[in-house]
């Protein structure tokens, strides 16, 4: 809008400028050759004063523009166009005559002969010698099946011209060879231009071909390459040599098309090039047959034929895409090839990878599930899928139905699979695939009896039974569970789930008949668990821990030596026997395996720091301080660990040591909530009130930049409660300690 | 009908290595495979000798051999169905000739220039 406004603003503003102005700008406009502007000027110039320099300046703009379209004409529209111009000359400047011929040639080419022979002949009679007029009065006269001879300014052409015209003539009007038949009947060869010998021979019934082949060959070879005549040779050439050379006949079209040829000839090239595009195809040269099959169903977008072979096309070409990886626009030629209406059951397969690569899932289970409803059905047909490649599709359709969320669907197609051959034992994963599933989407029920259905064809199936254990297991159905364990150690012994979950039922009977006071019975139970776990160290600390209350110290250190045998450089192994022996005021053993395993043990700042705390609650504070700034020094002590050090140091008054340790875990987690309490009940339990402050707004400050609420309002409700009462702080504290270890 | 690579397979298109069509038999696979061992052995031909055992480790397998051809191996176009194809027009069209000479005789671009005129304009 605003550019049209603009627009109209200068032209308003031109419409007002001085004559000579306008003229300038008309003319300087045509210089650079921006005729519609100079119209433009030199019209508004004639509207302020007509002048016969501007009209002829004017006519003689409107002729170039419109010889020149005439000239470019591809289209009814463009001639119309050109005819507007040349008509405005003739207002322009009636008295001249040169739009005349072009007004002519307009109208001819428009099929109105009739007013094209008026045109040229007014152009005749003023200009008498004009033999372009005179050629094309006899070419008009010849379209409307007159004798050129007859027409007006033929005296004009030269012989050349006159025997074309004639040969023209004679071809309309009369049939075959007779058009060049001698005056006693037999066969004339003499036609002026092969051409005319050719085309002539070849009309009739009973055409001579091998004489027009000749003709033709002549025509071609007297002409060059882009001549009207050589190309419609060409083109009858092609005609010729259909029949036995197929190939020949295709290319020679496709040449002469390519220049040009009479538009029924549109349908051979589309013909030949749908045949072209065949052998190109056959040679594996894809893009040529592209090119060629475009041609077939630019002419008919409709026909089968063309659409299937640019189906095969686009089929290839999107295999070399994936090959060079281009998986975008290799889905995207199969898509096309698939609309085109090529239904291959490979186009399908390659369009289901495609997607996949694409991460597409619903357009792959789309693809996936055609390709499955159309597989060959019989065993030894080409393409058929073997039961082991029906299984996997299935299986795999399953498993994208359930990535895009449809568990409906996933579920129907295992249980395809399952039901076409429920006694396969090959299928048992697939089961087992099926009842995770369904358990996934809390389905116990159905994921057991999926289970159940597969021990009733292979009871001691080991994966099937692993999986009901573990079903079970998540539905701490123990005693059913370690039924199915049980079964699967007879077929299996060496089954580790099975030997770990059987070894856990048993501890967990042992820990209850321990809390019963049946110690026997609880003793066998852990040894028990113990022979399926024997990696276990829990178990045998645990077992220790019965001796240990059963004052069978020997038997409890032996226990502990053994576990520590089996693996003695693992870290969690001596994390678990030193707080064994704590847990059992057995500080010595603790400290003398620490100092044994110096070095060797990656958590021992921890485990120095725990100790440390346990000669300090024994009331060895100075054996106890050594151990935890030992701690301090060799590493970082487990934030956890830290804490709760920290909290028993501060219930024994040991003030300094708990900043020391809790300094250094801040240290390592800036703003820790906990860490940050128990330093602050630190500060304020030593009497430093602006320390206590600082440690608190540095906490919170840090909760609010990781917008951590929770933190920020606990560390504000416990500012409070460490300002007033800091023995209640270091009670929740311990509790906090406590709900973390648990 | 020969099963191409896709390239998101790490592996070669074992059919190619071994030279043996898609539909080839087990015992077909085993023959080829112990022919191309006697033609390429580890001593000798020690690189050459790993492709092939790699692809035999795939084809011998029928549940890997399976998978390659459903969930790696790109489908081939088949050789396109033989149809019945529109005919060409063989025949005679006399106005062809009327096509010839009005062709020849159509302006060309340069022709109209001897036409054209100077342009003169009014002086101020």
């Amino acid at each position: 809008m605003a550019r049209r406004k603009r627009r109209r603003g200068k032209a308003k503003r031109s419409s007002r400028a001085p004559l000579r102005v306008l003229v300038a700008k008309g003319n300087d406009a045509w210089q650079r050759g921006r005729m519609e502007d100079a119209l433009r000027m030199w019209n508004q110039a004639m509207a302020k004063r007509p002048s016969p320099q501007l009209a002829a300046a004017l006519s003689e703009v409107h002729f170039r523009r419109g010889v020149r379209a005439l000239v470019r004409a591809q289209d009814c529209d463009s001639v119309l166009k050109s005819l507007a111009d040349l008509e405005r000359v003739r207002t322009l400047a009636p008295d001249d005559w040169r739009p005349l011929y072009y007004m002519g040639v307009a109208h001819h080419l428009l099929g109105d002969l009739e007013q094209a022979q008026v045109l040229y002949r007014q152009v005749l009679d003023r200009n008498p010698n004009s033999r372009r007029t005179a050629y094309r009065i006899a070419l008009a006269a010849l379209e409307r099946r007159h004798d050129p001879a007859q027409s007006q300014g033929w005296a004009l052409l030269d012989e050349r011209q006159q025997a074309d015209l004639l040969a023209g003539w004679r071809l309309l009007t009369k049939k075959g060879r007779q058009a060049f038949s001698r005056a006693d009947g037999a066969p004339a060869v003499d036609g002026g231009h092969p051409l005319w010998v050719g085309l002539a021979v070849l009309d009739g019934r009973r055409p001579d071909k091998k004489r027009a082949k000749e003709a033709l060959e002549r025509a071609m070879g007297r002409e060059n390459e882009d001549a009207p005549r050589f190309r419609l040779a060409q083109a009858y050439m092609g005609a010729l040599l259909w029949p036995d050379d197929p190939s020949a006949a295709a290319r020679h079209w496709d040449r002469a098309a390519r220049k040009g040829v009479p538009s029924w000839m549109s349908q051979n090239h589309a013909v030949g090039a749908e045949l072209l595009a065949r052998c190109a195809l056959e040679s594996g040269d894809a893009d040529t047959a592209y090119s060629y099959a475009r041609i077939a169903l630019d002419y008919d977008p409709d026909r089968p034929v063309y659409r299937e072979v640019m189906g095969y096309v686009k089929f290839h070409l999107g295999n070399c895409a994936a090959r060079q990886d281009r998986w975008d626009e290799a889905v995207e030629q199969w898509t096309q090839a698939y609309q085109l209406g090529c239904k291959e059951l490979g186009l399908v397969h390659n369009l289901a990878l495609g997607h996949e690569r694409l991460e597409r899932w619903t357009e792959a289970v789309s693809a996936w599930r055609e390709f499955l409803r159309r597989r060959p059905r019989r065993a030894d047909a080409p393409g058929a899928l073997s039961p082991q490649q029906e299984i996997q599709a299935r299986r795999h359709i399953a498993s994208l139905y359930w990535r895009v969320g449809r568990e409906k669907e996933a579920v129907r197609f295992y249980r395809q699979v399952l039901s076409s051959q429920p006694e396969d034992e090959s299928n048992a994963g697939l089961r087992v695939e099926l009842a995770d599933l369904l358990a996934s989407h809390d389905r116990w029920r159905k994921a057991e009896q999926t289970l159940h259905e597969g021990l009733k064809h292979h009871p001691n199936h080991p994966q099937l039974l692993q999986a009901l254990g573990l079903l079970y297991e998540e539905q701490h159905r123990g005693t059913q569970a370690q039924e199915v364990w049980e079964q699967l150690l007879e077929v299996a012994p060496d089954h580790p789930i099975a030997r770990d979950n059987m070894a856990d039922h048993l501890a967990r009977r042992a820990w209850s008949l321990e809390e019963g006071g049946k110690f026997d019975q609880a003793r066998v139970h852990y040894e028990r668990a113990i022979e399926y776990a024997p990696q276990n160290v829990g178990l045998k600390l645990d077992l220790a821990d019965l001796y240990y209350q059963y004052d069978k110290r020997d038997e409890a250190i032996h226990l502990v030596e053994e576990a520590m045998a089996r693996s003695p450089n693992d870290p969690s192994v001596l994390d678990a026997v030193v707080r064994f022996w704590i847990s059992h005021d057995e500080i010595q053993q603790a400290d003398g395996l620490l100092q044994e395993a110096e070095g060797s043990s990656e958590g021992r700042a921890g485990l120095c720091a725990t100790v440390g705390m346990a000669y300090c609650l024994a009331g060895q504070e100075e054996k106890g301080e050594a151990l935890i700034l030992q701690a301090v020094r060799i590493g970082t002590v487990p934030h956890l660990t830290a804490i709760k050090v920290a909290v028993t140091l501060l219930r024994q008054e040991m003030y300094a040591l708990a900043v020391t340790l809790l300094e250094q875990c801040l240290y390592e987690f800036p703003g820790e909530p906990v860490a940050s309490i128990a330093l602050t009940t630190a500060y304020v339990l030593q009497g430093k009130r602006g320390r206590a402050r600082q440690v608190m707004k540095e906490a919170r400050y840090i909760a609010r930049q990781m917008s951590d609420r929770e933190s920020a309002s606990m560390l504000e409700d416990m500012e409070d409660v460490i300002k007033s009462a800091p023995a209640s702080a270091l009670a929740l504290l311990e509790l906090i300690g406590q709900a973390d270890e648990t | 009908m020969k099963p191409e690579t896709s390239s998101f397979d790490q592996d070669e298109n074992p059919y190619q290595v071994m030279g043996i069509p898609f539909t080839a038999t087990e015992e077909e696979i085993r023959r080829t495979y112990f022919g191309l061992v006697r033609e390429h052995p580890p001593e000798r031909d020690p690189a050459q000798f790993r492709r092939v055992r790699s692809a035999y480790e795939i084809l011998r397998d029928p549940v890997r051999r399976a998978e390659w051809d459903l969930f790696v191996a790109l489908q081939p176009p088949p050789s396109l169905p033989s149809r019945r194809r529109p005919k060409p027009d063989l025949a005679f069209h006399r106005e062809d000739v009327i096509w010839v000479l009005r062709e020849e005789t159509r302006p060309k671009p340069r022709d109209p220039k001897g036409d054209f005129r100077a342009i003169e304009l009014p002086r101020p």
